[in-house]
């Protein structure tokens, strides 16, 4: 957001890993080792009925996979995920910025956001059905509900909060107002963009697997529903192991791609 | 000419009620029940001590596991932002357990915790606690390198320079995160009751049952009033209590 | 906003955290003294039963059962009643331990069975669905004119007791299930609704349920499952072998299934007490409130046509389960490997019975 006069510009990371670096990818990796073990402590005292144990998990995820039905399951899935993500992205983002910088829709629009976002998805899902249908086209709307109420309460903080003297700079300077705009206020914004961008992707699995649940069951949902029935826990576990898996992986791409684009952060001390 | 900003909130609203009334008008009551058929299902139900009974339960319930969630939460984040070793360790958990959908989690958690307070705080903790926690986080890695700076050249030692300097800095981010998160408490628990049948997610259960949609949007608006006046009060308190930190952003 | 002195913001802070220790103190207070109020007011045994969380007008006498009847018994008072939202889910619990007995559904508990589970059918909920399958008649006359253009059904869950139902009256009409779309929604009223606004072509629903919408259009009943099948077994009343093994518990199944006898014969008998408990127990609004015009052919259906509440349960036998099992399998709810001389236990029934007379 601000930039530290003092602090000189780095380079980019090396490739090579520090040793502080080093360590912190261990107690990543000792802190999931840590959970899985506790998993499978508290798996003991349960019949597989009800919870089945991490080795249980990964061996019906195993079957699953070699017999095809997870990938594919998983690939019909994230088409209405990405589809959804996207249009809540097209719509938060601009509409974001817009309720930021311009009061005036800030005030039309920001109750209309706080009284929607309120209300439980669940909710939803019966006008959902009366109004799109019950396949992909509902899905995606269930999407990119669940997505943009979120993603546009971060974006327009972000942008109400974009620090006015910066743009009184620019405007000191003689830039105009498209100037500042690319000069000033996207470069300023993109940290919050991003913020917006992850808790838009998380929202968005959520309701990838909420839409295969509450409306037709496809895909995961299908999987899981029929795997709960048949009290096959260790399916029903091994699915949610794959979205929490799926949710983090995209995070952290996410955090990748923008400390690659915002450079100019200032990174914190240790 | 500038409208005032009560006046331009409420024109939002009234647009959409304008919407919502020619939508339901063309759709009837079985599909979408008009605005004034859901005001007057309001008014039934607000006259009904159940409604109240169920109001109060989940209110109560769901406020133990915000609390708790919003306690902890902003805690680890602050340790989270502060120290890496903290952050690296509770990271991975954080990321994954933030995208598991209520609805997935819950058939799970009464089987293990049964149908009472520890079920509804249980849910209510899980799904709220990692929003607070990732905003937190955000907030206290990117406190000003500056600000903590002076700190340092003014000599305060590390607890000084956490009372004093970060966690005002971080005042307002709480009161963001406090907001996000209540909304996620209230969802998360209304979720739980529809499980169970119980309390105000049984009162949309039953009310989904009846061919016309007016009761259900009724016991939907009010989720929206309680929601809403929550986040005013706290947005309220938040500039109320670091008016700072609005005039620095405030256009005047 | 003007200028605050550090102190009245300080102020702001500490009576919230004051507000929230109270807020604490207070829920702790309640929680405390919730439990323990209901626990002194109760005297005799507590079950644990689960059940479907809407109640239809079929499902009323179990409802009167278990809230009223079971109350009367000695040694028992009124049970704790876990309404579930999703059908699984209550057999589920019930293995799992949560619940000591279910009032659940066929289709599930025989596929649990089939997974191994250790389950105990005791007794029935009712016999016979209630349920009909709805078209909109303007849009679709025959259920071969759905699968011809590949319609949607709406279910509950696929591989429920009407889905197989469905497919069972698809296979008897000579119809391949594949070519209607199955899809599931959770609700009745989300069903209907789904009817009504022409997303789905056919829908099951309860009886009075197709009464009310037949008053909204040119909605009629295209299949009646007690024409299609005589009996259609659809929900059990079930708790798990190790549950049974102590005395006490045997006592607590007699116990409960003598509740559930009683609320049969007093529904067969008299219809101004069916009304009554319909008042207190049904689950839509529109359906406590009905007025005899509405409610008694109802009755009149449930008790006379579908006889839904046999005096001594006689239709729970091996044999009669045996003839819905093939349709199971074709429907692909069911592998067929079950026996169900070891899960269908009359014991406790007859020796009510014997009690009763």
């Amino acid at each position: 957001m601000t930039t530290s006069v003092d602090a000189p510009a780095r380079p980019a990371r090396s490739a090579r890993l520090s040793p502080g670096q080093r360590s912190f990818g261990l107690l990543y990796t000792a802190s999931v080792a840590g959970g899985l073990l506790v998993w499978q402590l508290v798996a003991q005292g349960y019949s597989s009925f009800v919870l089945a144990p991490p080795l249980e998990v990964l061996q019906r995820l195993w079957n699953l996979t070699a017999s095809g039905e997870l990938p594919l399951a998983l690939a019909g899935a994230l088409q209405h995920m990405a589809l959804g993500y996207l249009i809540a992205c097209a719509i938060a983002i601009p509409l974001g910025m817009l309720m930021g910088r311009v009061r005036f829709i800030n005030d039309l629009v920001d109750p209309i956001v706080n009284l929607v976002y309120a209300v439980p998805s669940v909710a939803w899902v019966p006008f959902i059905m009366i109004w799109c249908g019950l396949y992909f086209e509902a899905r995606v709307t269930l999407v990119v509900i669940m997505c943009v109420f979120d993603m546009i309460i971060v974006v327009s903080t972000g942008a109400r909060n974009a620090d006015r003297r910066l743009l009184d700079v620019g405007r000191s300077f003689g830039a105009g107002a498209w100037q500042r705009m690319r000069l000033v206020l996207l470069p300023e914004s993109l940290p919050f963009l991003f913020t917006a961008l992850r808790i838009g992707v998380v929202r968005a699995v959520n309701a990838m697997i909420t839409a295969e649940l509450f409306l037709a069951a496809v895909n995961l949902g299908a999987i899981m529903k029929q795997a709960a029935v048949r009290l096959d826990s260790a399916a029903v576990l091994g699915i949610l192991a794959v979205l929490c898996l799926l949710g983090l992986a995209l995070q952290e791409v996410l955090l990748v791609i923008e400390r690659r684009i915002c450079v100019w952060r200032p990174r914190t001390k240790a | 000419m500038r409208l005032p900003s009560r006046v331009t909130n409420l024109l939002g609203i009234a647009l959409l009620l304008l919407l919502w009334q020619l939508a339901g008008q063309n759709l009837g009551d079985a599909l979408l029940a008009t605005p004034v058929e859901a005001a007057r299902a309001l008014a039934a139900t607000l006259q009904e001590p159940d409604f109240w009974a169920a109001l109060w339960r989940m209110m109560w319930q769901m406020m133990i596991g915000y609390l708790l969630a919003l306690g902890i939460g902003v805690s680890l984040g602050i340790a989270m932002g502060r120290v890496p070793v903290v952050n690296a360790i509770v990271k991975p958990w954080a990321s994954m357990f933030i995208v598991v959908s209520a609805a997935a989690v819950v058939p799970l958690f009464i089987i293990l915790m049964g149908r009472g307070l520890l079920f509804s705080t249980a849910i209510v903790f899980v799904v709220t606690v990692w929003y607070v926690v990732v905003s937190v986080t955000e907030a206290a890695r990117t406190v000003s390198p500056k600000l903590i700076d002076v700190a340092r050249s003014f000599a305060a030692s590390d607890v000084q320079r956490f009372r004093y300097v970060i966690l005002p800095a971080l005042h307002p981010y709480v009161l963001i995160a406090a907001r996000v998160g209540f909304v996620h408490a209230l969802r998360a628990m209304v979720t739980a009751e529809m499980f169970i049948s119980a309390g105000y997610g049984g009162l949309l259960n039953n009310a989904g049952l009846d061919l016309s949609t007016a009761p259900l949007f009724a016991l939907i608006v009010m989720l929206m009033v309680i929601s809403l006046s929550a986040t005013t009060l706290m947005r309220w308190a938040a500039d109320h209590a670091a008016p700072w930190y609005a005039s620095r952003t405030r256009d005047r | 906003m003007t200028m605050f002195e550090p102190l009245s913001r300080r102020g702001l802070l500490r009576v919230g955290a004051g507000t929230g220790l109270m807020i604490g103190m207070g829920a702790t207070g309640l929680i405390t003294l919730g439990p323990v109020a209901e626990a002194v007011a109760e005297t005799g045994r507590v079950l644990k039963v689960n059940t479907l969380a809407s109640a239809a007008a079929i499902n009323v006498p179990m409802q009167a059962a278990l809230k009223s009847e079971l109350a009367k018994i000695a040694g028992f008072a009124a049970p704790e009643v876990r309404p579930t939202a999703k059908i699984p889910q209550i057999a589920s619990e019930v293995i799992a331990g949560a619940a000591d007995l279910g009032d659940a559904d066929v289709a599930s508990s025989l596929a649990a069975a089939e997974a191994g589970a250790d389950i105990k059918i005791i007794g029935l909920s009712y016999n016979n669905t209630s349920q009909v399958v709805v078209v909109n008649a303007d849009k679709t006359k025959s259920l071969e004119e759905i699968a011809q253009n590949g319609g949607t059904i709406a279910v509950n869950s696929i591989g429920d007791f009407m889905y197989v139902m469905l497919v069972g009256a698809l296979i008897k009409r000579k119809i391949d299930p594949k070519k209607v779309n199955f899809i599931e929604m959770g609700s009745s009223g989300d069903r209907a609704r789904a009817l009504m606004a022409g997303r789905v072509d056919a829908v099951p629903m309860h009886i009075e349920q197709a009464a009310e919408l037949a008053g909204k259009g040119n909605y009629q009943i295209l299949v009646r499952p007690w024409e299609e099948f005589g009996n259609w077994l659809s929900a059990i009343v079930m708790t798990t072998g190790k549950w049974l093994e102590p005395d006490a518990n045997k006592a607590a199944a007699v116990a409960v299934l003598k509740a559930v006898l009683t609320s049969f014969r007093k529904t067969n008998g008299d219809y101004g007490w069916y009304k009554e408990q319909v008042g207190l127990y049904a689950s839509s609004k529109s359906l406590k409130e009905a007025d005899d015009a509405f409610l008694k052919p109802v009755w009149q259906t449930l008790t006379a046509d579908i006889k839904a509440f046999p005096a001594d349960m006689q239709t729970m036998t091996p044999d009669e389960f045996a003839k819905i099992l093939p349709v199971y399998k074709e429907a692909g709810a069911l592998k067929g490997t079950l026996k169900l001389d070891a899960i269908i236990d009359r014991t406790y029934v007859d020796q009510v019975v014997k009690e009763l007379g």
